[in-house]
């Protein structure tokens, strides 16, 4: 069969049609030159990305028999995946067709139309030489595993855990405690995380795990293998899964005995969980004689400079507990020491206010000292002050969780600055990380109350039940690396290079080899090899080079 | 003399910069016509041989971001 090319170029209503001119656009196109032993259907279209204009194509592509196919109309950006689900219906194959920008590249940014106009025509130019140069890809299908690995069974642990397990989807959760519940467990208000726990128990689609960390993991997205190992017995078990969360969430600075908080455990002075603690066993709050107090200091940011930045929660229990203080002893003094007061989520603000107009002094300073139950500080206008308290609570800093490197490393995730779980992209990918199909939620990555462990948990959840359907198989990417065997001298230069741990080393044959499930196509293996034996598909150097030709022709 | 217009390919990441040639795009910025872009899945992703494939095809100037 010999080729048959459709460039079809989009009018985009006024957008591109306004600024250039599509019928001498179209009227050249047809003359070139080059193409003189291949056959060109040239046409415009009002909008092809319009029910209207799929169709369009679709039919053109049909009654036409096109081998290949150009659309010259916004970024692929936009509509590269609308048109690949045209060519899909019908006999061409999608990775015989390319998009070529002629909205945000040239309509949109050349004034003159009749240099813009020259500038469509080159850009398509080098986008039908582009095109012959493709070679058709297609898709693989994998099995896929739709069971879960949930690690830490903290509040975020549980929430993901319980979402996902159902009849057709097993979760495996683990925790290095010895029972599930992590830092919420030592809260007061342990009602609604004991109800967690017992629907976790009585679930048969969890396992759940306990003084259990993992051991080693391989694979990817829908095809995890997974050894855990019991820390006390040093048992070993082994599952497939298809997706994992990390829920290890958080650990406390220690601050006993740093350079501003001078104190020792036979002071009275308390951090926010001891408080918590107190509450939960007693319900009050004592000295260490058992004593009431008579005047309680409130230190906020304890570490806030040191590990730079704010731990979200901190201000918001310290008035919780002051709360509590008002309430049982209403005549005691108290008096918070804040650096800044950070009261995020709409329900803190009243509640400041309420403490604030019920006799709580807030205290606001420029640096602080502990010095056993005595705080030294200096005022936001430079004074020195001394406050003699008999109780203290302050608020430490919440730092990522013992063993996180270790953790990061057998899961090939990142770590940011701070040492937290790195987030895929902070605003819009917030809970997935670098490695396709491993999770992070809750404290994890990031200061995280209750809530926001909750949200963050529900949000994996959702991510998950669309990418691991029971019974589905998945898609890897299609335009992915390949390494010629040929060429290749087994450096091993592009398995430091792959940041997804795409690539392994096949000592038998002495070459690397590209894993097509893990790729994702970014080329950084085609840059980084010296001998030149890697081809990213679809983006390979024959391609790039004709659209190059024509741009500085 | 004819003005000097140097001929530059621009090889932009698909994820950050050839995005944001899209918001400048969309935004109207005025570029001149001399500049091309060649869109690729990630800056990491140009070796020397395309670079220098560039240079000898005629371009005056590359700029790669990503």
């Amino acid at each position: 069969m010999s080729d048959k090319i459709g460039i079809f170029v989009c009018e985009c209503g006024p957008n591109i049609a306004g600024r250039v001119d599509i019928d001498k656009i179209v009227k050249e196109i047809s003359e070139l030159k080059d193409f003189n032993d291949k056959e060109l259907v040239v046409k415009k279209h009002k909008l092809l990305c319009s029910v209207g204009g799929k169709k369009f194509l679709e039919e053109e592509i049909k009654s036409n028999n096109l081998t290949h196919m150009v659309c010259a109309a916004c970024s692929p950006r936009d509509h590269d995946t609308t048109f690949i689900n045209v060519c899909k219906k019908t006999q061409m194959n999608p990775y015989l067709y390319t998009m070529v920008n002629i909205r945000e590249h040239c309509a949109w940014v050349i004034p003159d139309k009749e240099e813009a106009t020259k500038k469509a025509i080159q850009y398509i130019h080098g986008g039908i030489n582009r095109v012959f140069y493709q070679e058709e890809l297609f898709e693989k299908q994998l099995e896929s595993n739709p069971d879960v690995l949930v690690i830490g069974g903290g509040i975020a642990g549980i929430e993901s855990a319980l979402n996902l397990a159902s009849e057709e989807r097993t979760v495996y959760l683990i925790e290095k405690a010895p029972e599930p519940g992590g830092k919420t467990m030592q809260g007061s208000n342990l009602n609604f995380i004991r109800q967690k726990t017992a629907k976790l128990l009585n679930n048969p689609n969890v396992k759940i795990f306990t003084n259990t960390k993992l051991e080693n993991i391989i694979g990817f997205q829908g095809n995890f293998e997974i050894v855990i190992k019991n820390i006390i017995s040093n048992e070993l078990t082994e599952f497939m899964a298809g997706a994992v969360i990390i829920a290890t969430g958080y650990d406390l600075l220690d601050c006993k005995g740093s350079e501003y908080f001078n104190f020792t455990d036979k002071d009275d002075v308390f951090s926010g969980l001891e408080i918590e603690a107190l509450m939960s066993a007693q319900k009050k709050i004592v000295k260490k004689n058992g004593k009431a107090p008579s005047s309680v200091g409130m230190a906020h940011c304890a570490g806030r400079e040191k590990v730079g930045y704010c731990s979200k929660i901190c201000c918001n229990y310290l008035l919780k507990i002051s709360g509590y203080l008002k309430t049982m002893y209403p005549d005691i003094p108290i008096r918070h020491y804040v650096k800044e007061l950070c009261l995020p989520n709409k329900e803190n603000q009243s509640y400041y206010n309420e403490m604030k107009s019920g006799g709580v002094e807030f205290q606001y300073v420029k640096s602080l000292n502990l010095n056993g139950e005595t705080v030294n500080y200096t005022d936001i206008y430079g004074n020195a002050g001394e406050s003699a308290h008999d109780m203290i609570v302050y608020a430490q800093a919440m730092i990522p969780a013992s063993g996180s490197n270790e953790l990061a490393k057998l899961l090939n995730t990142d770590l940011d600055e701070f040492g937290f779980y790195k987030e895929a992209h902070l605003k819009i990918d917030p809970i997935s990380t670098s490695n396709d199909g491993i999770f992070a939620v809750g404290a994890a990555h990031g200061p995280a109350d209750v809530t926001d462990s909750v949200i963050q948990a529900k949000a994996a959840v959702a991510k998950i039940s669309v990418q691991l359907i029971p019974g589905q198989k998945i898609i890897p990417e299609v335009k992915v690396s390949e390494i010629l065997e040929a060429y290749c001298t087994g450096c091993q230069t592009c398995l430091q290079i792959c940041k997804y741990g795409a690539i392994y080393f096949d000592d038998e044959r002495a070459v690397s080899v590209v894993n097509e499930a893990v790729c994702r196509g970014c080329g950084n293996c085609v840059g980084s090899c010296p001998s030149g034996s890697i081809r990213s598909k679809h983006f390979t150097n024959p391609q790039l080079f004709q659209e190059v030709k024509e741009a500085v022709r | 003399m004819e003005e000097f217009k140097p001929k530059i390919v621009g090889f932009l990441c698909n994820w950050c910069t050839y995005a944001a040639a899209d918001m400048a795009g969309a935004a109207k910025t005025k570029l001149p016509s001399s500049f091309n872009v060649v869109r690729i899945m990630c800056s990491g992703r140009v070796d020397h041989n395309l670079l220098l494939t560039t240079f000898f095809n005629g371009a005056d100037g590359i700029l790669v971001a990503g």
